[in-house]
C-alpha cells in the first residue's frame, strides 16, 4: 500500500487558476488588437466631423436666402469613410431663422450599425459672409 | 525508498512544451509589436492631418486678407500652393480687435513637417513664435477662390499625410475649404 504512487488530479481550485489565467491572457490579446480598430474608427470620426464642419462653414458663407432644401450633399472626402453619406436638414426656427442640422453617417467595416456624426446650427437673415 | 529520475517521454514532453510556449509567446511579443507599430502610423497619419487642418483654420478664420508675400523675421514668404501668408487683425487681451493693428501668419512646409509662424503686433495678445502642427505630410495644397490674393474670400487646404511600417503605407487625406471670415 504505502509503495503504491499516489495518483491525484488536480484540485478544482487549480483548474480555476488555470482557467482565469488563460482568459485574463485572452483577454489581454483581444484587448490589443483591437486597438487598432479604435484607431480607425477613430480616424473616421474625424474625417466625418471636417466634412460635416466643411459643409456647415460653406452654407454659412452662402447666406440665408441661399440655403438649399433639405436633402443630402456631396463632399470629396465622402468616399473615403466606408458607405458614408452626408445628408442635411432645414427647417424654420422662426420666421427669420433657420435650423441647419448637418448628419455624416458611415460604417466600419466590421459593425452592423452605422456611426455617425451631427452638427446643429442656425442660419438668420441678417449676416452671412457674402 | 526507489530514486528515480525522469523518463525519456518526460523529458521529451517537457522540451516539447518548453518549446510551445516560447514559440508563442515570442509570436504574441512581434503581434503587439506590429500592432503597436501599425497603431502609431494610423493615429500619426491621422491626427497630423486633422491638426494641421485645426492650425490652418486658426489662421484663415480670423484672417482679414491673403497677402502676396510678407517679409518675416525668418525670412520672406510668398502665398501659393504651397505656402500661405495671411493678415490678422490684432486683438488685445479681452478678443477685441486693435484698430489698425495686424498680425501675420505664414503657413508652411519643411520637408514633410507643416509649419505655423505668427509674427504679432506688439499691441497684439498674439504671441510671435513657431509651431509645428504636423509630421508626416506627403502633399499640402492651397486653391484660392481668387486669382488676386487681395479678393480672396476662402482657401481650400487639402491635405495629404503618409507612414510606413514595413510594406504596408497608412495615409490620412483631409480636404477643407475655409473662409476668411473677417474679410
Amino acid at each position: 500500500m504505502a509503495t503504491t504512487p499516489h495518483l491525484r488530479g488536480f484540485s478544482l481550485v487549480e483548474v480555476l487558476v488555470a482557467i482565469a489565467i488563460i482568459g485574463i491572457m485572452l483577454v489581454l490579446f483581444h484587448a490589443v488588437l483591437s486597438t487598432s480598430h479604435l484607431a480607425r474608427a477613430a480616424k473616421d470620426q474625424d474625417i466625418a466631423l471636417k466634412i460635416a464642419e466643411n459643409e456647415l462653414d460653406g452654407l454659412r458663407a452662402g447666406g440665408y436666402d441661399a440655403l438649399p432644401a433639405s436633402g443630402s450633399f456631396t463632399d470629396s472626402l465622402l468616399s473615403t469613410l466606408p458607405s458614408g453619406a452626408g445628408s442635411l436638414t432645414v427647417s424654420d426656427l422662426n420666421a427669420k431663422t433657420k435650423q441647419i442640422v448637418v448628419t455624416v453617417s458611415w460604417r466600419e467595416h466590421d459593425e452592423i450599425a452605422n456611426r455617425s456624426v451631427v452638427l446643429t446650427t442656425l442660419i438668420t437673415n441678417v449676416g452671412g459672409l457674402q | 525508498m526507489s530514486r528515480r529520475g525522469f523518463t525519456l517521454v518526460e523529458v521529451v514532453i517537457l522540451i516539447g512544451l518548453i518549446g510551445l510556449i516560447l514559440t508563442v509567446l515570442s509570436s504574441l511579443f512581434l503581434i503587439f509589436n506590429r500592432t503597436a507599430k501599425v497603431q502609431d502610423a494610423l493615429v500619426s497619419t491621422a491626427g497630423s492631418a486633422g491638426s494641421i487642418v485645426n492650425g490652418i483654420q486658426a489662421v484663415v478664420h480670423p484672417a482679414d486678407q491673403v497677402l502676396v508675400s510678407h517679409a518675416f523675421a525668418t525670412g520672406t514668404y510668398a502665398s501659393g500652393t504651397s505656402t500661405l501668408v495671411a493678415q490678422i487683425p490684432s486683438i488685445d487681451s479681452s478678443g477685441n480687435v486693435v484698430a489698425s493693428k495686424e498680425d501675420y501668419a505664414v503657413i508652411y512646409q519643411t520637408g514633410t513637417s507643416v509649419y505655423r509662424r505668427i509674427e504679432a503686433d506688439a499691441a497684439s495678445s498674439r504671441q510671435t513664435g513657431t509651431k509645428l502642427l504636423g509630421i508626416n505630410s506627403s502633399s499640402l495644397t492651397f486653391t484660392y477662390d481668387q486669382v488676386d490674393f487681395s479678393q480672396v474670400a476662402s482657401v481650400t487646404v487639402d491635405i495629404g499625410t503618409q507612414a510606413a511600417v514595413k510594406q504596408q503605407t497608412f495615409t490620412s487625406h483631409l480636404r477643407e475649404r475655409i473662409y476668411l471670415r473677417n474679410r
